[in-house]
């Protein structure tokens, strides 16, 4: 009744129902799909895209602080920011444009020296950036994610030779802060801390998406080393010991 | 609701297809929004011009169903020429984007004639049916057929050329065309894409990361996993606007060939499905409104005209949901483009002339 039609018919009623019940299966199928998607086997797909996406990291402690006896600080550790540009972003003119002002904005402006501007196979960076300079980046760069403002931490303690050859020095071994000589070394794993770990989402381009980090094991800071010595006496320690 | 819809007048249809088809615009506005709010441009870029299209486009809306369908119908020939032309004009002076030559570049924004050429094509195949009868009106319609879609094969437009044939399908089939004819059609058709798996590899290969995709999931299966994904994302009640992670930063063309799966993770199962609602609303509508007492040939072309859009939209949605290979072809009205926008709402405001039942202060009455 409803396939077969009147020999040179213009219009089909009959037809035209048949394919509108047909489009009306068809729209159920669909939502029958999208509901399965979307809500019943939901818990399985998500957890399929976070396999392809989401990757693993570790959060550095922070490392802890050495004082003398009088709670002086002797070493320390000081967040830094630097700018990395990765030289591909460098084709598009925009990014280009966007970098040499912001180059020119820091120079003359004095936020930067020429001394932090690094330039390797690969990228372009500016290092040691003040909150000034991140604030100038920021509203030049705007959201652009060719402009990454990464943290580093560097190791510091107090500017004289006696105080840093009784603190030692510290070297980075895979992403970690390691003593290698003096206090730093003896009081290594009290200043160390215990790592934890991170997991982040990674576009289709390796490039992490924002809002999608997430702390899975906290780490534990490390702890601050008081030393049994007043720091005038480390001073004068090495010079009567020099004598 | 049905009963309501056979009796009502014009007035009627004009404010029922134009506000559903318009907040379904707004709902793409808000689509795209989110689609490109993770984008080096401001997401206002998109979504802005996308209303502007929007409003445009209801205004065209509103005069194309101002004007005397007999005017449409006894002119078809004349208008299908117009719109067919540029179909030609487009292969020599339009622009090359993601590997198909089938925009003109306006500077400020581009067109698709192979969008905006559609119901006019369904015009001129209503028009053929109601003026010839037998095998001579089979011929016309086919050869107007081929001829019409040459050109965006050409561009190469598969998914587009894909619709076009649905259009022919309709008008054929609702024509009262042989089911004998329609199994050699079918019959061609298959053949044809057998040839074409034998020849061409990387076809079969696509069919196989369509049906296997999670066999493949990096390679053939990438893209039909990446809709999965992001429809999962969207759960019941979606991510929120602006806030489809997955959309931004995997889904290939989340504003345009990806939308509904974009609009999925963005809101949900709650605010996605009311879209296959909203499509199978303005179906029934049409079909009701093809239900009163008009001509044959407005009939043909209302049914013809709103399942040719209708098939559009499933196929665009059947494509993101992983029931049909991915296609490239946008969703109507809600997906990036205001070359479609233009052609939906044209197409709605001829639905709407053509089911007057009798005119009265329109463009063109005697």
């Amino acid at each position: 009744m409803f396939v077969s039609a009147k020999k040179n018919s213009v219009f089909s009623e009959g037809r035209a129902t048949l394919l509108l019940i047909g489009f009306l299966a068809w729209g159920a199928v669909m939502s029958l799909r999208l509901a399965e998607i979307g809500v019943f086997t939901r818990d399985k797909n998500i957890a399929l895209c976070e396999k392809l996406a989401r990757r693993k990291g570790v959060i550095q402690p922070p490392r802890g602080r050495i004082l003398d006896r009088n709670g002086i600080v002797l070493a320390w550790s000081e967040r830094r920011h630097a700018l990395i540009v990765e030289k591909q972003f460098l084709r598009n003119p925009d990014v280009s444009e966007k970098l040499n002002r912001i180059l020119e904005r820091l120079t003359s402006s004095g936020l930067t020296a020429k001394k932090d501007f690094i330039e390797d196979a690969g990228t372009v960076q500016i290092r040691n950036l003040s909150a000034e300079a991140m604030d100038c980046i920021r509203e030049i760069a705007g959201v652009s994610k060719a402009f990454k403002l990464t943290p580093r931490i560097e190791r510091k303690s107090v500017d004289y030779p006696k105080v840093r050859e009784l603190i030692g020095e510290t070297r980075l071994d895979n992403g970690r802060m390691r003593g290698i000589s003096g206090a730093e070394e003896e009081w290594d794993i009290e200043l160390s801390g215990v790592p934890g770990e991170y997991s982040v989402m990674l576009d289709r381009f390796g490039k992490i998406i924002e809002g999608t980090f997430r702390v899975e094991k906290g780490m534990i800071p490390g702890t601050d080393v008081n030393l049994d010595l007043a720091l005038s006496e480390i001073i004068e320690f090495k010079e009567d010991h020099k004598q | 609701m049905i009963d309501r819809i056979k009796k009502s007048d014009s007035s009627t249809a004009f404010s029922g297809l134009g506000a559903a088809l318009f907040l379904l615009g707004l709902w793409g506005c808000l689509s795209v929004f989110s689609a490109t709010s993770g984008g080096e441009l401001s997401p206002f870029y998109f979504s802005g011009r996308q209303f502007l299209w929007l409003v445009i486009s209801t205004v065209f809306f509103w005069m194309s169903a101002k004007i005397n369908f007999d005017i449409y119908m006894s002119k078809a020939p004349l208008i299908a020429f117009i719109f067919f032309i540029p179909l030609i004009l487009v292969l020599f002076m339009g622009v090359e984007i993601n590997g198909m030559r089938g925009w003109f570049d306006f500077g400020l924004f581009f067109v698709q004639p192979s969008e905006i050429a559609k119901p006019f094509f369904i015009l001129l195949l209503s028009h053929l049916t109601a003026k010839h009868e037998g095998n001579k009106r089979l011929a016309l319609i086919a050869g107007t057929f081929f001829i019409w879609t040459l050109p965006i094969i050409i561009e190469p437009d598969w998914g587009t050329t894909a619709v076009y044939f649905a259009g022919f399908f309709f008008v054929f089939f609702l024509g009262g065309g042989r089911i004998f004819h329609i199994f050699i059609g079918f019959a061609a058709i298959l053949s044809a894409f057998v040839i074409a798996i034998a020849c061409k590899p990387y076809i079969f290969k696509r069919l196989y990361g369509f049906l296997e995709p999670e066999k493949d999931p990096l390679g053939a299966g990438w893209h039909i996993m990446q809709f999965k994904y992001a429809i999962a994302r969207g759960g019941f009640s979606g991510e929120g606007l602006g806030k489809s992670i997955w959309s931004n930063s995997y889904l290939p063309l989340s504003y345009s060939d990806s939308s509904f799966a974009a609009i999925a993770e963005s809101v949900g199962f709650l605010g996605s499905f009311p879209i296959i609602v909203g499509f199978i609303f303005f179906l029934v509508w049409s079909f009701c409104l093809s239900a009163k007492q008009i001509p044959a040939e407005r009939k043909l072309f209302i049914v013809s005209a709103a399942f040719m859009i209708a098939t559009q939209a499933f196929m665009h949605i059947s494509v993101n949901l992983g029931l049909l290979p991915p296609t490239g072809i946008t969703l109507p009205i809600l997906s990036y483009g205001g070359s479609s926008i233009m052609s939906t709402m044209i197409a709605a405001g001829m639905i709407v002339s053509a089911s007057v039942e009798r005119g009265g202060g329109r463009i063109g009455l005697p």
